[in-house]
């Protein structure tokens, strides 16, 4: 089969990796998931494989970006850019050009200001994973619950019992404790939660609108309204569109303009 | 990438000579704090041996996670100073970097002498090693925190100083001799404005060395000042870099080091750096040995001297310092080393990043790490970090 040529984003993340493709409006055409595991290059060259149009320019960012290349495409036509870059670029793709991004990954969290267009500050979370994806599963590991079974229960309850270690492994056994006390283990999870937006407010101040993104707000949802309750009203607090790929899209982008550079003089057509 | 200059080629030599004198055990030796008063032991005829520089050369040889679990056992907490856990750790061990210059242990003392103008942990260290070696431990307590030395500070530590001369003439048997302390301090105020004029040598564009030959560099003005040898050496070092041409490199942005160096990962920060073409251009931890003195008034400028360096004074004034320095040098941006155990060199946890971005307009990276335990630094972390921060300057 002969694949026509497109743009592709390629998010090779600790946990998961990411791909979309662009359609003519620049929107997303195609994207696909799949964990990481302990080879990221295949990961990320077997998820490539699975568009429908082989990639004419290609966009690479994430934690694996260094150490990937796909040697059916040329140099020229391939971007290399660190994760913040690529949110700040998805975000302009968007059109949201102020506001504060906060991007939950399997390992970090990203903290983005923008301001008129532009990236004007960014911030990680220190040292530890404790508060991102690896955290909740751990725990969903330790309390042996699935991802969604931990949001709906979270979503129902409205009271939450105030978790208060900082470290992984002993939020974990907190947890365990707190069981044996009798605790609603419905009230544990949404404490979990909110201690996960306690250390997001730790990192840096968030500015009004607030957006989040990355793969633990696409599943554990109930973290936006957890947000809004924290935050209050005067923060407007909003998911982005497809918000595990933001990263990816952000790429893509970059590697289309690079495509489109009038010194870059090889066409992204089938030869 | 610069080449290394070629006066650093005789550090091995200077310093294997340094360290051999001990073995040779023609005179006494005193241990010293790395901004303690040096000058004052050698005028009274000691050899004199720095811990903090084997806690360095600890952590150059990544030898840290090896010794700093030892000193835990002794009680000491891996959250405080490694350059202490990972000595102690070694001294329990019964081992030493040291073997390089081929001393199989370190020089055992006669006095310690300590002063905690750059921190309280000093003086601990001492204390444990008084306690093992049976040996006086001398000290200055300096206040920290200051917005200045005070007439009435700098008369409270001049008596401190007063009484440490007398205490050091009973343990030594030999009286104060003013003029051999004038001498000593004469030297170490030649190599200090030496050294100073070496690191301000690199106000030019495109930098001439970096914070990592810096680090290299310092050595003998730590260890080796109030000496002739290192007068020398930095004579050597000045006339060197005057004549070296760097115009060849590309520097794209020129970087402050703040904080401590992370030993153990000179080679691998040097190379990314140079990678991005960012020269690290100058640090404070660097220019705290150029100490000015007044070898007209060797005690009172020596008191003085001490007690008015960078670590032991207020946020305001570490704020000012700052702005100047950047100013000076045509720093693009700041970074910052959050040093896991070493709160008294971690300028960031104040508040000053943010409100240096504020006087200065400069952008800044706070990075964790720590001087000699490496389980506090990911080089992946940190090329991360970096990259996506050059990206945001661009
Ligand atoms: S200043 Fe920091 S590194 Fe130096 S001795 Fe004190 S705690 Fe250790």
């Amino acid at each position: 089969m002969t694949r026509s040529p497109g743009v592709i984003g390629l998010d090779i993340g600790s946990s998961y990796v990411k791909a979309v493709s662009l359609n003519t409006g620049n929107g997303i055409a195609e994207k696909y998931v799949q964990k990481t595991g302990f080879d990221y290059t295949s990961a990320a060259s077997l998820l490539v494989e699975r568009f429908r149009r082989r990639p004419a320019a290609l966009g690479v960012t994430g934690y694996g970006k260094n150490r990937w290349q796909d040697n059916n495409i040329s140099a020229a036509r391939v971007v290399y850019k660190t994760e913040i870059s690529a949110l700040a670029r998805a975000m302009n793709h968007l059109g949201i050009l102020d506001g504060t991004l906060v991007d939950i990954g399997g390992q970090d969290c990203k903290i983005l200001k923008i301001k008129n267009g532009k990236l004007v500050e960014h911030a990680l979370n220190r040292r530890c994973a404790a508060g991102t994806g690896s955290y909740l599963e751990f725990i969903a590991y330790r309390m042996d619950m699935e991802p969604a079974k931990m949001n709906e229960m979270a979503v129902r309850e409205k009271e939450y019992y105030p978790l208060n270690s900082f470290c992984t492994v002993f939020a974990g056994t907190e947890i365990l404790d707190c069981i044996k006390k009798n605790v609603p283990l419905s009230r544990l999870v949404r404490g979990l939660y909110v201690s996960i937006v306690e250390r997001v407010r730790e990192i840096a101040g968030l500015d009004a609108p607030v957006f989040l993104s990355g793969g633990v707000i696409a599943y554990h949802p109930v973290l936006l309204e957890i947000f809004q309750t924290i935050l209050g009203k005067e923060v407007p607090v909003a998911v982005v569109p497809e918000p595990q790929f933001l990263a990816a899209l952000g790429i893509a982008a970059y590697a289309k303009e690079k495509m489109l550079a009038p010194n870059n003089n090889e066409k992204g057509e089938d030869e | 990438m610069r080449k290394p200059l070629k006066t650093q080629a005789k550090l091995k030599e200077l310093l294997t000579a340094y360290f051999r004198r001990f073995e040779e055990k023609k005179k006494p030796v005193a241990w010293c704090t790395s901004v303690g008063p040096a000058e004052l032991l050698r005028s009274f005829g000691y050899e004199v041996y720095f811990p903090e520089n084997h806690g360095a050369l600890i952590g150059a040889r990544r030898l840290g996670a090896k010794y700093i679990p030892a000193a835990g056992r002794e009680g000491f907490s891996p959250d405080i100073c490694s350059y202490l856990t990972s000595d102690i750790g070694a001294y329990l061990m019964n081992e030493t970097p040291l073997d390089i210059y081929g001393l199989a242990n370190v020089p055992a003392p006669d006095v310690l002498v300590y002063n905690t103008n750059q921190c309280r942990e000093v003086k601990e260290w001492f204390t444990f090693y008084g306690e093992k070696y049976r040996v006086p431990v001398l000290g200055i307590d300096t206040p920290r925190d200051i917005d200045a030395p005070t007439p009435a500070l700098l008369a409270y530590l001049e008596a401190s100083w007063r009484e440490m001369i007398t205490r050091l003439e009973k343990l030594s048997g030999r009286s104060f001799d003013p003029a051999r302390f004038e001498e000593v301090v004469t030297l170490s105020h030649r190599a200090c404005g030496l050294w100073q004029e070496f690191l301000e040598s690199n106000r030019r564009r495109p930098a001439q060395h970096t914070f990592f030959d810096h680090i290299i560099l310092m050595a003998p003005v730590v260890v080796l000042r109030g000496t002739r040898e290192a007068v020398d050496f930095y004579s050597d070092l000045v006339a060197e870099a005057a004549a070296v041409d760097c115009t060849h490199i590309k520097e794209k942005y020129r970087f402050y080091w703040e904080g401590m160096p992370v030993w153990g990962k000179i080679r691998f920060l040097a190379e990314l750096f140079n990678r991005h073409h960012i020269s690290i251009v100058t640090s404070t931890y660097c220019h705290s040995w150029a100490f000015h003195f007044d070898p007209q008034n060797p005690l009172a400028s020596s008191v003085k001297a001490y007690a008015g360096i960078f670590i032991t004074r207020s946020q305001e004034y570490k704020l000012r310092y700052l702005e100047d320095v950047t100013r000076r040098f045509s720093i693009d941006a700041v970074l910052f080393h959050d040093s896991k155990t070493c709160p008294s060199n971690t300028n960031s946890r104040f508040g000053i990043p943010q409100k240096l971005k504020t006087t200065t307009g400069l952008p800044s990276l706070t990075f964790y790490g720590d001087l000699v335990d490496l389980r506090h630094f990911s080089e992946e972390e940190f090329a991360l970090r970096l990259e996506a921060f050059i990206e945001q300057l661009d």
